[in-house]
């Protein structure tokens, strides 16, 4: 939580400088009061004096003096209206993330009333001024209505606040959130009580997680398996055209079974957070689409502009080394090795417009997608691959999907480029939210230890271990996992080797 | 007696730089050159060569449509896939179309011409850098998988 706010009070400061334009110097004494305004509002609350509510209290009165301040910086630049306008976006944000939404539009209200009164005392108040004031104003609701909701964008943290509340009012020893759409396999985005899923695959089988997942009905029973007999209950997240988004489930021992109002509860807490959870999610499939339209388009723009390039500078030396072959000798060499560097360049080339190309996609599990990767990287590349693939029908997030697949290819880079090497190794054992990776190759390697120290995966609970040595290097990758696997996989291992 | 060649590839400078190689062989002549796999049809129909040397990737479409259209009309056509694409998929693809052969992007004039000559005078067979490891990995990897995967899904 405390990752949140310092997210948000960064995001105010992104708006209020974004207002600072080129001839808005007349606005920047403004936009120093409000964003000095909000951002003391912002320390008041963990750090004023007092108690919570005096504290709160304070934070409300200094949002509201800054909607005051940027609808006066509105009345006092109907030349350039955009910057000032802009400052409204502050304490609308503000108020909508700690106070709600109703203090959203007061601080709206506010800027707008400050605006209109001081533009009449002026004389200034015209139709159009009016017009583009409330445009601006609806703009800022919108803004102040985000801020209110909870967990922002960011779908684990939703999930977390979900959590959060499940465990506040229905007592339970482990609880998680899966997510995914129709047919999609099921992704834990928060857990609680236990770093695995010790739930059955809401996808196969009769469970009551598994009725709950298909139909979207709540259920509350037992789950009995070999060695545990659970009470359980799940209830549907379901998004606002009713199709369900993901389950949140929660279970304890089978001698304190769940009540119709523990089921009631968690059913009224889905529905609840089920918002937040959907757009979050919705935000991050967006944001996740752009980034792949983006590599395919550069991709495709390698491709077709200098690869093709490439090529044509190969052909024209190939041909003027004919011709200096027998006028030119002493080029030859020259020419031979210029071409020998060239094709070492197309060949890089090519691998890394595949790079560009295949990512992990909502439609294919990392297991697939490092696989087309290890048999396209075996054939560019001449070296023997070895891979085993060992994944439970939970996925990753996608997220850490691709930075895992990232890593991959950090690894694979550096076989490319390393001495002397042979062949490559990987091993990728995924039973989300853990996954273990092994990587390993026998070229001289220019992987130290301290390589992936700061990689972003260690942010999402990941430990990475680089140990180069003589014969190469071995790189592994362990993801959420503190404890060690109690229970088999939920499917028969999938397994291969390409040579 | 000449090896009369048809070039299709949307690349301008790479087709020039194809026909300038070809046209220094005094065994080897450029009878047509295509930007689109439209237009490459039209001029294999219409002027007939010896073999036809074409890229995948073009923008109408893949270039592996063109080959296997053309194996079916002339089976005694030279059919040459140039490709950037170094991957197992594309390779076996070009064998299923019935091109003679698949060169990459990337190598050596020396290595496109050798491939011109040698399909022209054995259309039926298909060389490619790579094909025993393709099938290699292709009937490895199908083994591993088949009898795992029928279980669980």
């Amino acid at each position: 939580m405390r990752n949140i706010g310092a997210s948000r009070r960064a995001n105010g400061v992104a708006i209020a400088f974004r207002s600072i334009g080129s001839d808005v110097l007349s606005i920047l004494p403004w936009a120093l009061l409000v964003l000095t305004l909000d951002l003391v509002a912002a320390s008041v609350l963990p750090a004023g004096f007092g108690q919570p509510r005096t504290r709160r209290a304070q934070a409300l009165i200094l949002t509201v003096l800054g909607a005051g301040i940027a609808g006066a910086a509105i009345a006092t630049s109907q030349a350039a209206p955009l910057p000032a306008a802009l400052l409204l976006m502050i304490p609308a944000f503000r108020g909508g993330e700690v106070f709600g939404h109703l203090a959203a539009v007061g601080a709206v209200a506010t800027s707008i009333i400050v605006a209109f009164t001081t533009a009449q005392s002026r004389g200034n108040l015209t139709a159009a001024y009016v017009i583009i004031s409330l445009q601006w104003a609806v703009l800022a609701i919108a803004l102040g209505f985000l801020g209110a909701l909870d967990g922002g964008f960011d779908a684990p943290a939703s999930a977390e606040l979900l959590l959060d509340a499940v465990k506040a009012k229905i007592p339970g020893s482990r609880m998680a959130v899966l997510v995914g759409f129709g047919a999609e396999p099921a992704v834990p985005l928060a857990i609680r009580g236990i770093d695995r899923l010790p739930w059955p695959d809401p996808t196969t089988g009769d469970s009551v997680l598994g009725r709950v997942w298909r139909t979207a009905v709540a259920e509350a029973g037992f789950w009995v398996s070999d060695d545990l007999n659970r009470a359980i209950a799940a209830a549907p997240m379901r998004d606002p055209d009713g199709a369900r988004i993901g389950v949140v489930v929660v279970d304890r021992m089978a001698t304190a079974p769940f009540s119709v109002a523990d089921l009631g509860a968690l059913v009224a807490l889905a529905e609840t957070h089920s918002a937040n959870v959907d757009v979050a999610m919705i935000f991050t499939a967006l944001r996740q689409r752009a980034a792949f339209e983006e590599r395919e388009r550069l991709a495709r723009e390698m491709h077709d502009g200098i690869a093709q390039e490439l090529v044509a500078l190969g052909y024209r030396i190939d041909v003027t080394r004919r011709i200096d072959a027998n006028e030119a000798p002493n080029l030859v060499q020259a020419l031979d090795d210029a071409r020998g560097d060239l094709s070492r360049v197309l060949t890089d080339l090519r691998l890394r417009i595949a790079d560009l190309r295949l990512a992990v996609r909502p439609d294919q599990g990392l297991g697939a997608v490092v696989g087309a990767r290890l048999q396209q990287f075996g054939a560019a590349s001449g070296l023997t691959v070895g891979l085993r693939l060992n994944e439970s029908t939970y996925r990753l997030p996608a997220h850490v999907e691709t930075l895992i697949y990232r890593l991959i290819l950090d690894v694979l880079a550096d076989a490319r480029h390393a001495h002397g090497t042979t062949a490559v190794e990987l091993r990728l054992d995924v039973n989300a939210p853990q996954a273990w990776l092994h990587i390993s190759h026998d070229g001289i390697s220019g992987l130290g230890v301290n390589t992936f120290a700061d990689h972003p995966l260690t942010a999402v609970g990941a430990e990475i271990l680089v140990q180069p040595g003589e014969a190469g290097v071995v790189v592994t990758l362990a993801l959420n996992a503190h404890r060690p696997r109690q229970r088999p996989y939920l499917v028969p291992e999938r397994m291969r080797l390409i040579s | 007696m000449t090896i009369r060649v048809v070039i299709v590839d949307d690349h301008n400078l790479v087709r020039e730089g194809i026909a300038r190689m070809i046209s220094s062989e005094p065994d080897l002549e450029v009878v047509g050159q295509a930007s689109s796999l439209a237009e490459g049809d039209a001029i294999v129909a219409e002027d007939g060569a010896d073999v036809l040397v074409v890229d995948v990737s073009m923008p109408d479409g893949s270039g592996l449509v063109l080959a296997r259209s053309a194996r079916l009309a002339f089976p005694a056509m030279g059919i040459v896939v140039l490709t950037m694409h170094n991957d197992d998929d594309t390779l076996l693809e070009a064998l299923d179309a019935g091109a003679s052969a698949l060169v990459l992007k990337s190598s050596t004039s020396d290595d496109v011409l050798e491939a011109i000559r040698r399909t022209a005078t054995a259309p039926d067979a298909f060389t490619a850098t790579g094909l025993a490891s393709a099938l290699r990995r292709r009937s490895t990897m199908a083994a591993a998988e088949s009898p795992a995967l029928s279980s669980s899904r």
